[in-house]
């Protein structure tokens, strides 16, 4: 072990000399808050870094090479899925320093970030220009833009408007060679391949991203927003097929079951009718004349399917007060139990009600509390399985539970994640979905990005190009819930759906 | 002869039908050693560099067994083969449509629009085509069937090597199926044209739309012979050849439309419009055509994508430099809410063409933007690279084709940076 505290301490005044001993992180007590992601898995970090220039984000990367550590990058760890966990005692560059709005043109609709901007930041500064930054996690309070880079964050308004993806046009990146290299520009295309659109969603395992070129767009000049109150899931979930088959996008489609109506009441007291069982929120946006024509239809299919109740809102004061229950009900699972686990899956829009009937067969089996709150629109749920952390047992069930939500997911033709990523939590998952031809096209990627990563030379294993963020998105790499007797044998993967 | 590419002429030609086929086609020509151009329907073979070698064209156009819509879940998935105009017609017959427009849609292929990313009109509202691409299923050189993505609208799970493939102009694998998110059709469109003498003001007018309240479903700004020529095809007869003309297509309700329509004229004539017109459907897509005409007709086309505002200040400035130097008065397309110019003109001589096309090349250069030159005659590809330098991220992209295409089978040397 000696050797170890010698390799950290030489790093430590290596990564001083770079940033300053104050952003130099290594106490064990001070380590502890970059642990865990506000997932189940956590891992210590070797150190913890705090550059404030994509510079010295450089210099981090080419010095951790020499050392032979594995690096991290970390915004404000809120993807849910184990992705800023740091496995392998690896180095936590946490970019949360690297906050600035490095240019906006107004004009062209365009916006330079570094990636520790907080996302709800950016809409806020560009406001007074008339625009917005369009995808919005329900996390945009604390995310950062970065970390929604790694991700390929959505967000209850990307059913229209699109995921992050959609939105960038550049990226500075630091490569594993400590490289500084820009994908794309401020432009919409770019000649060669579309390094962007590979690397936006890759978790932060194919390098550092150190700046962001967005599209920003004006704000719509009317927004309506309509909350439905329903007596049956299938009721509202009806109203949300009728909707899409009526040729609307609507800005959001949301939805919330009966548990989290529960949940939200004695916190933020919406007084919705006691028999409903569930909560429809619908927005549409866009220019008066649309949004009335939307209006008119939309209130049409909620009453034919028995809405029992209709708030609305066109004002700012209202539409808040409105969206309350919805933003805030993840925070209020805490009056049903200490912990949740919430589970990020997508099913086809039309599989939505079987899939919901699944999952609480799922929970009654299992023994599991279950609420739903959801992306109506686009298909993606998120199942908030909830629980005791400190039993060890109902933190197992708990993940077991999930596993066997995402494998009903996959089974009716959806994806493993729709914005919470693969990270620690779903790697196992990954060949419900993906063939070993499908994984080793995807890790090839990561090896032209990578090459022979020196770090793999420098602790004498062999290369599996996993410069960045080891352990994570691929099958193998960590095992979720590990602390609490999770093996792999586990997860049996009962069979896999090629969706072609 | 068919399927011949920039002087070469393949030994063979394969048609696969099934992807059995196309996984041993590719395997049997990879281990041969040999070169492959796969070909959708042809209409942009021709962007690229000039091959280094091509031994055999993998014809898709048969490749069309499968197109499953779900129309409650808004998404297509398709073989490559299949016309972007047959796919089309069948989301309409549920109300729904391609997000995105592309050239040619007769024969326009899901493959090829994907591989080489088309463009179209509407990419100033709804983006590329590599924004509406779910899924995919690609076959490497080696034969090996892969796919990444999935068939739901939202997806985040492992790297999104669909969008890697999206624009790749099949350099690193045969797309052989993918997957769209689709949009609704809306229920009423209508096209408007304006023209304008003065042409600060027609890109002020122009922009204001692009900025404004709502995004017209396309907006182009035409310069040169095509703006004439265009507002011809409109049934509009101008006196003047010094004119540009704003083509804009609006889409949504009945009263969303009628606010549109009024807001446009209204802006345009306030602004000094020396005219405008609200066209029917007939005359609006002869008029729409009337661009890809000029498209299909040029000698030398060059797309140029920046920001919206530089592409406007490049189109003065290259026409300016051109007419001076060459007397030849160029047509360009300016998609403002994209931020892409089409730069088109007709020469008399190969050598005229690659002088414009310098002169050109050198503006574009001069500033932050990307580049492709779309069509030319050959001595201007053997003169260089028809793709923007893609600076130093060169050699990943490099390292991208060797773990791909490691015996450099599919179009080598075609792609940008002579990959």
């Amino acid at each position: 072990m000696s050797t170890e505290t010698s390799v950290s301490s030489s790093l430590i005044s290596d990564l001083s000399k770079i940033v300053g001993a104050q952003y130099v992180i290594w106490k064990p007590e001070d380590l502890l808050v970059y642990e865990y992601d506000g997932s189940i898995d956590k891992a210590t970090p070797q150190a913890v870094v705090l550059p404030s220039t994509a510079n010295e984000v450089s210099q981090i990367v080419k010095i951790a090479n020499r050392h032979g550590a594995y690096i991290v990058a970390r915004g404000a760890g809120t993807s849910l899925s184990g992705g800023a966990v740091p496995l392998r005692n690896s180095v936590v560059i946490a970019l949360t320093r690297l906050t600035k709005l490095i240019e906006v043109d107004a004009e062209n609709r365009i916006a330079i970030v570094e990636p520790g901007m907080i996302n709800l930041h950016l809409s806020q500064k560009v406001s007074h220009f008339g625009l917005f930054y369009a995808p919005d996690p329900a996390s945009q309070k604390t995310c950062t833009i970065g970390g929604n880079i790694g991700e390929n964050a959505g967000g209850p308004h990307c059913l229209a408007l699109g995921v992050t993806t959609n939105h960038v046009l550049g990226l500075e990146v630091v490569l594993a060679d400590g490289s500084l290299i820009w994908f794309g520009g401020t432009q919409r295309e770019s000649a060669g391949y579309d390094l962007r659109g590979a690397f936006v969603g890759s978790e932060g395992t194919l390098g550092i991203v150190t700046k962001i070129a967005v599209r920003l767009l004006p704000k719509p000049e009317a927004i309506h927003s309509m909350l439905a109150a329903f007596t049956t899931m299938d009721a509202a979930s009806d109203t949300v097929s009728e909707i899409i088959a009526a040729g609307m996008v609507p800005s959001a489609l949301e939805m919330m079951d009966r548990k989290t109506i529960d949940a939200v009441e004695p916190f933020y007291h919406p007084g919705y009718p006691s028999e409903a069982q569930a909560v429809l929120i619908v927005e549409v946006d866009g220019l008066r004349e649309s949004v009335e024509e939307q209006t008119e239809m939309v209130l049409q299919i909620c009453n034919r399917n028995g809405a029992m109740e209709i708030r609305e809102a066109d004002d700012e004061e209202t539409r808040a007060k409105l969206w309350e229950t919805r933003k805030g009900a993840i925070g209020a699972y805490g009056s049903i139990a200490p912990t949740y686990y919430l589970v990020d899956g997508v099913v086809p829009r039309t599989k939505l009600r079987e899939v919901l009937q699944q999952v609480d067969q799922i929970a009654a089996e299992l023994e599991v509390t279950v609420a739903n709150v959801f992306h109506a629109g686009d298909g993606n749920i998120h199942p908030a399985i909830l629980f005791n952390e400190r039993n060890p047992n109902e933190v197992k069930q708990a993940i077991l539970a999930g596993a066997r939500i995402l494998e009903a997911c996959v089974a009716a033709g959806g994806a493993l994640s729709g914005e919470h990523g693969i990270g620690i939590e779903k790697q196992a998952y990954m060949p419900l979905v993906f063939n070993e031809n499908d994984l080793e096209a995807m890790a090839r990627l990561r090896t032209a990005f990578i090459g022979e990563s020196p770090v793999d030379a420098a602790i004498n294993v062999p290369s599996l190009g996993e410069r960045f963020n080891p352990g994570k998105v691929f099958p193998g790499g960590a095992i979720h819930g590990e602390a609490y007797g999770i093996t792999a044998e586990s997860f049996r993967p009962t069979g896999t759906r090629d969706w072609q | 002869m068919s399927h011949s590419l920039d002087g070469f002429t393949p030994s063979s030609i394969e048609r696969p039908e099934a992807l059995d086929q196309l996984s041993k086609t590719l395997a049997v020509i990879t281990s041969a050693g040999h070169s492959a151009t796969p070909w959708g329907g042809g209409t942009r073979i021709g962007i690229g560099n000039i091959p280094t070698s091509y031994d055999t064209a993998i014809d898709l156009s048969g490749f069309t067994g499968k197109i499953e819509h779900e129309p409650g879940d808004m998404t297509v998935v398709a073989n490559a083969g299949v016309t972007i105009s047959t796919l089309n017609a069948l989301l309409a017959k549920e109300g729904q449509r391609l997000a995105f427009e592309v050239r040619n849609p007769d024969r326009a292929t899901v493959g090829g629009s994907v591989a080489s990313n088309a463009p179209g009109h509407r990419q100033s509202s709804t983006g590329g085509i590599r924004d509406w691409v779910i899924g995919m299923q690609i076959v490497l050189a080696d034969g090996t069937v892969t796919k990444s993505g999935g068939r739901v609208v939202k997806n985040v799970q492992g790297y999104e090597l669909h969008r890697l493939h999206t624009g790749a102009y099949g350099t690193l694998g045969v797309v052989s199926q993918a997957a769209f998110k689709l949009l609704p059709l809306p229920p009423e469109q209508q096209t408007v044209i304006a023209w304008f003498d003065d042409q600060e003001v027609a890109q002020e007018v122009g922009m204001s739309f692009v900025n404004g309240l709502f995004m017209p479903e396309a907006i182009s700004l035409l310069s040169g012979p095509l703006a004439s020529q265009t507002l011809e095809a409109a049934d509009e007869s101008v006196p003047t050849s010094d004119i540009w003309a704003l083509l804009i297509r609006l889409g949504g309700g009945v009263r969303s439309i009628e606010r549109q329509v009024n807001e446009v004229v209204g802006t345009a004539g306030a602004a000094g419009a020396n005219g405008y017109a609200v066209l029917n459907d007939v005359v609006a897509n002869s008029a729409w055509r009337r661009l890809d005409k000029a498209e299909s007709a040029a000698d030398l086309s060059i797309r140029m994508t920046s920001r919206p505002l530089v592409t406007l200040e490049a189109s003065d400035t290259i026409r300016t430099e051109v007419l001076n130097a060459y007397q030849s008065d160029i047509s360009t397309i300016c998609d403002l809410g994209f931020g892409a110019m089409t730069l088109l003109t007709s020469t008399s001589s190969e050598e005229e063409s690659a002088l414009i096309s310098n002169t050109i090349i050198k503006e574009i250069i001069k500033r932050p933007a990307s580049y492709v030159i779309e069509k030319c005659p050959l001595n201007v590809k053997q003169a260089g690279d028809v793709f923007s330098d893609v600076g130093n991220s060169i050699e990943l992209m490099r390292r991208i084709k060797n773990q791909y295409d490691p015996a450099n089978t599919l179009n080598p040397g075609r792609f940008a940076g002579k990959i």
